[in-house]
């Protein structure tokens, strides 16, 4: 095992996570350290969505949602449907408070 | 090191059973949650509150615990476990509770954290290979760098394992070449610089969250740059070209004819070298030169007669 305590080398394997990145199911399921059959398992419940194609592409926000779906299925012992309804309502508190925040501006309304 | 009362921060009592220990966990872990809870400092909160579940919710680690509770719980301050100490409850990244997890405290480490792998361990009969844990990590940059894609040096502490086997997180540093272009708050992927792995898997990965530092001229704002560019009354009366620094280097911008404080001019693709590339924006600011000698205030006194504005009349309050 390599063991990097000692390790000045330049890492050059970096990779820009943007929101135009795409990544095969392969490559997903070795980023989120999950099987296929989890990825196809939270496909069903909806929680990620990658559209239909010839070939399944994810983007950066299906990994990101994917992972906080493992987190939530892990440390709140959730089950896919109540992962896919706790990211749904984390969603809409996130867009209400998005359009709180813009009618507080433009009535003059202070937090 | 102080003594961490895992009990107190589940708030359950030492007799809970095991179900009163997994109802606190769970009540607290939706309220602390990271990814969904409003609580501030959150993420700190449902760290303790996990690592307590990890020890007690473990008949074997409760036991441990329970003996140093009782040996070094008293003392508050100072906490050190006894001399020669070792846990057999312990973990090891084959552990499958924890090789997902993020790190724990000290006082954790000190008692569980040393455990040496025993290859006589049921683990090893069925031949366990699993990735190591992904790390998470911040990055703070200047912004030049940010733009030049400079190497910088991180700091991050990750478990690694010795050659007896045990596991134990240490400081490291890594010169990363982060890509040149990054905007703030992205995040960037360092593959296999994290965790170790266990038997034949891979190490984990390291995400780093980067943070880009304002810069004293240029302005950040997305892939966008911004910088103020102070101009006299006349290069705005009667147009300019003047310098401007990019972060390329210094390029010559034409000032129009009547130009007006506050006004934006755009230099495009001299942002951040992103695909396709921001722009640069050059905010106008009018410096008023100061009237000293006897030439100079008469020169205002003409300028006065000559241009008749009130430059209040709309300002509503004149």
């Amino acid at each position: 095992m390599k063991n990097h305590k000692d390790s000045d080398d330049l890492v050059t394997l970096v990779e820009l996570l943007d929101a135009d990145k795409r990544y095969s199911l392969t490559q997903l399921c070795d980023i989120c350290h999950v099987s296929q059959t989890v990825v196809f398992k939270y496909m069903e419940y909806d929680v990620i969505d990658p559209g239909s194609g010839d070939e399944l592409m994810f983007r950066q926000a299906h990994v990101d949602r994917l992972l906080k779906g493992i987190r939530l299925q892990r440390d709140l012992e959730l089950n896919h449907a109540g992962v896919a309804l706790a990211l749904d309502l984390l969603d809409t508190i996130k867009q209400l408070k998005k359009e709180v925040g813009m009618l507080r501006v433009n009535s003059g309304v202070k937090d | 090191m102080e003594f961490v009362d895992y009990y107190k921060v589940l708030g359950v009592e030492s007799s809970a059973t095991a179900d009163d220990v997994k109802r606190a966990y769970r009540k607290l872990a939706r309220k602390f949650h990271p990814d969904v809870s409003q609580e501030e400092d959150s993420e700190a909160s449902f760290k303790k509150v996990n690592e307590a579940y990890q020890v007690l919710k473990d008949t074997n680690r409760r036991a441990e615990y329970d003996q140093l509770r009782q040996y070094g719980g008293a003392r508050k301050q100072g906490f050190q476990p006894p001399p020669g100490w070792q846990s057999q409850a312990g973990f090891s990244s084959a552990d499958h509770d924890f090789s997902d997890q993020q790190e724990f405290s000290e006082f954790f480490e000190q008692i569980f954290g040393h455990r040496v792998r025993q290859p006589s361990s049921h683990f090893a009969e069925r031949q366990v290979h699993s990735r190591g844990q992904d790390m998470h990590s911040d990055l703070s940059l200047s912004l030049r760098d940010a733009y030049a894609g400079k190497p910088v040096t991180l700091k991050i502490v990750k478990p690694v394992v010795h050659a007896d086997g045990s596991i134990r997180n240490e400081h490291n540093t890594l010169q990363v070449k982060v890509p040149s272009g990054v905007v703030d708050n992205q995040k960037i992927r360092l593959r296999g610089q994290g965790g170790p792995a266990v038997g034949s898997g891979d190490a984990g990965d390291l995400y780093v969250h980067i943070r880009i530092q304002d810069d004293d001229y240029f302005h950040l704002d997305g892939k966008d740059i911004s910088v103020n560019l102070p101009i006299t009354p006349w290069e705005a009366a009667l147009g300019a070209s003047v310098k401007v620094n990019t972060l390329e280097g210094a390029v010559s911008v034409t000032i129009p004819q009547n130009a007006h404080a506050g006004q934006k001019l755009r230099l495009k693709g001299r942002g951040m070298p992103t695909t396709p590339p921001g722009d640069q924006y050059v905010v106008l600011t009018i410096v008023v030169p100061e009237a000293i000698t006897e030439e100079q205030k008469a020169h205002y006194r003409t300028m006065s007669t000559l241009w008749a504005v009130d430059p209040r009349q709309a300002s509503g309050d004149a």
